[in-house]
């Protein structure tokens, strides 16, 4: 892939792609490879800036409607311990629900996988339940948690659920009939061909979900808190807008940015992990 | 690769097989797959069973080793019922694909029927000289700690076979096992079995639709027919062995093969379909 996105670019600047196996060595062909994948988002992120705060200056935008870059920017200053208060409640209750939600439904999906009368019982009202908004049932988690942060982590531990339960149900049933004759011809237990075969052939699907559930899970943490909170990224924009704090609301949005950033990269080193073994190609 | 440890050498032929009015019917009984076969193979012999495809070659080889139930009929191993002797690795499977588990290196997968504990005879930490001994045989030792996906298919097969050598079965099913493979491959592949068979002294039944690899390597020809399948003809070879590519001038081998040959030509003429 490296090598595709580094000929891609010398084709566009008309020179013949070079054969990988020309490439001297394995690490810098790495490191080229690296800096080929993160300079030309780089790039695109310096052009939008450098846009943004020219539009802001040229068009003498009111702070209020649209702050340049550089203001929000200088506006951080003084403001950080503020911010990393709230900043550390969002990420607590995404990250609870998040692993709450995402576990349930990691072993919810292994019983009904491996058990079709659960299935069958159960997945037309796990599909039934997915449409269901869960910010309608907001109101419903404040009465029962009270105003905890407890309600905002339920409500995170559903948006991320039902993704991984589908993806973790048709992961850990994507094993091909041929693997699952090997096994028994081995005599393996049940528990032996989940564990020895159906795990490692879900994993990939389930860190799909893994990934998906992050923004999810940040979403229904900022949303929860709009709605029950004294605290938090979310409750944080709640309370720029109604000052029209317009500085205080991108500074919001950056640090949920960060959070999901930092987060995402998290999911994915642990996925490139455990799924080490597909990176060693031919 | 041609020369492997005396440890491997088992003295007495086993793996007798017997099987009774075995038949196999899917669905609700609409599909007949198999009409009732009843055949008996010598320990230690080498059995290839031809035909069509779709004509229960595999659907019976999976019988024999207990992986697909049978609908009628029972199969014994040495006296015993498939069954048991499945479960107590008495029997080694070979399938079509080599089925190898992408995240584990060629070691690991040849060590898998070591992380099952309910037939692991030996304790998976005992089996080390066991490993390097079938590595060396199937001359992968070299590629021990390689991923499935860095290996070719011809050694990709062979690590199929060292998975199912591993744990010394009586009887060796093989299913078209080097049906993915080049033709220079594939009958270096077959002479090494036939290799790695004659040291062993274990029962092999290999299914193939290639007249030629089966002449070349059994000592008896199953022929079966066009589904429902059953088995038509029963021809013995009587090659001298050991065979190598020379043995395919052998008069008998031409001869035996030209009649097959025939014989297939004839499955496809309307007028004699059942």
């Amino acid at each position: 892939m490296e090598t595709a996105v580094r000929d891609r670019q010398r084709s566009r600047t008309g020179a013949p792609p070079i054969p990988a196996a020309q490439s001297p060595r394995r690490g810098s062909r790495r490191s080229r490879g690296l800096a080929s994948a993160l300079v030309p988002p780089a790039a695109v992120l310096v052009v939008l800036l450098v846009v943004w705060e020219s539009a802001v200056r040229l068009l003498d935008l009111p702070t209020y409607l649209l702050p340049s870059p550089s203001a929000i920017a200088g506006s951080f200053s003084g403001e950080w311990g503020e911010l990393a208060r709230h900043t550390r409640a969002t990420a607590v209750s995404a990250v609870l629900g998040y692993l709450i939600g995402n576990g349930f439904a990691l072993v919810l999906a292994a019983v009904m996988a491996e058990f079709r009368s659960v299935e069958n019982a159960l997945y037309p009202w796990m599909l039934a339940l997915r449409s269901l908004p869960v910010v309608a049932l907001a109101p419903l988690l404040i009465i029962w948690f009270g105003f905890t942060i407890w309600p905002i982590v339920a409500a995170t531990a559903l948006i991320c659920f039902f993704p991984t339960l589908v993806n973790g149900i048709q992961g850990f049933k994507s094993t091909d009939e041929t693997t699952l004759q090997l096994m028994r011809g081995l005599n393996a237990s049940r528990g032996e061909v989940f564990r020895l075969v159906k795990v490692p052939t879900a994993t990939p699907m389930i860190f799909a979900a893994l990934k998906i559930s992050v923004a999810s899970a940040l979403v229904g943490a900022v949303v929860g808190e709009w709605i029950s909170s004294k605290e938090g990224l979310g409750y944080l924009t709640i309370v720029a807008s109604n000052y029209v704090d317009t500085l205080l609301l991108f500074r919001a949005i950056v640090a949920v940015a960060v959070i999901a950033i930092v987060w995402f990269l998290v999911v994915q080193a642990l996925e490139s992990w455990a799924l080490r073994w597909q990176r060693t190609g031919r | 690769m041609s020369v492997a440890p005396e440890e491997l050498a088992r003295p007495v032929r086993v793996g007798a097989i017997d099987v009774r009015g075995v038949s196999k019917v899917y669905g609700n009984g609409d599909v007949r797959a198999l009409d009732p076969v009843d055949l008996t193979l010598e320990a230690g012999g080498f059995t290839a069973i031809v035909g069509p495809s779709g004509c229960g070659k595999t659907t019976l080889l999976k019988i024999i080793g207990d992986i697909l139930a049978a609908s009628d009929g029972d199969v014994l191993i040495d006296g015993e019922p498939a069954g048991a002797c499945r479960r107590d690795r008495r029997i080694g499977y070979v399938f079509q694909t080599p089925v190898l588990l992408p995240w584990r290196t060629v070691r690991e997968n040849v060590l898998l029927p070591y992380d099952i504990s309910r037939s692991g005879r030996r304790k998976r930490a005992t089996i080390g000289p066991r490993l390097d001994e079938v590595l060396d045989v199937v001359g992968l030792t070299e590629f021990a700690d390689k991923l499935p996906t860095q290996l070719s298919g011809g050694m990709q097969a062979r690590v199929a076979l060292a998975r199912a050598l591993i744990y010394e079965p009586s009887v060796l099913l093989m299913d078209e096992p080097f049906a993915a493979l080049d033709e220079l491959t594939r009958s270096k592949m077959a002479l090494h079995l036939l290799d790695v068979w004659q040291r062993l002294g274990t029962s092999v039944v290999f299914v193939t639709h290639h007249i030629e690899e089966a002449v070349l390597l059994a000592d008896r020809v199953l022929v079966m027919s066009p589904r429902p399948g059953r088995i038509r003809r029963d021809i013995p070879v009587d090659l001298p062995r050991p065979r190598s590519l020379e043995t395919r001038r052998h008069p008998l081998f031409r001869s035996l093969t030209d009649d097959l040959v025939a014989d297939f030509h004839r499955d496809d003429d309307p007028s004699h379909s059942v």
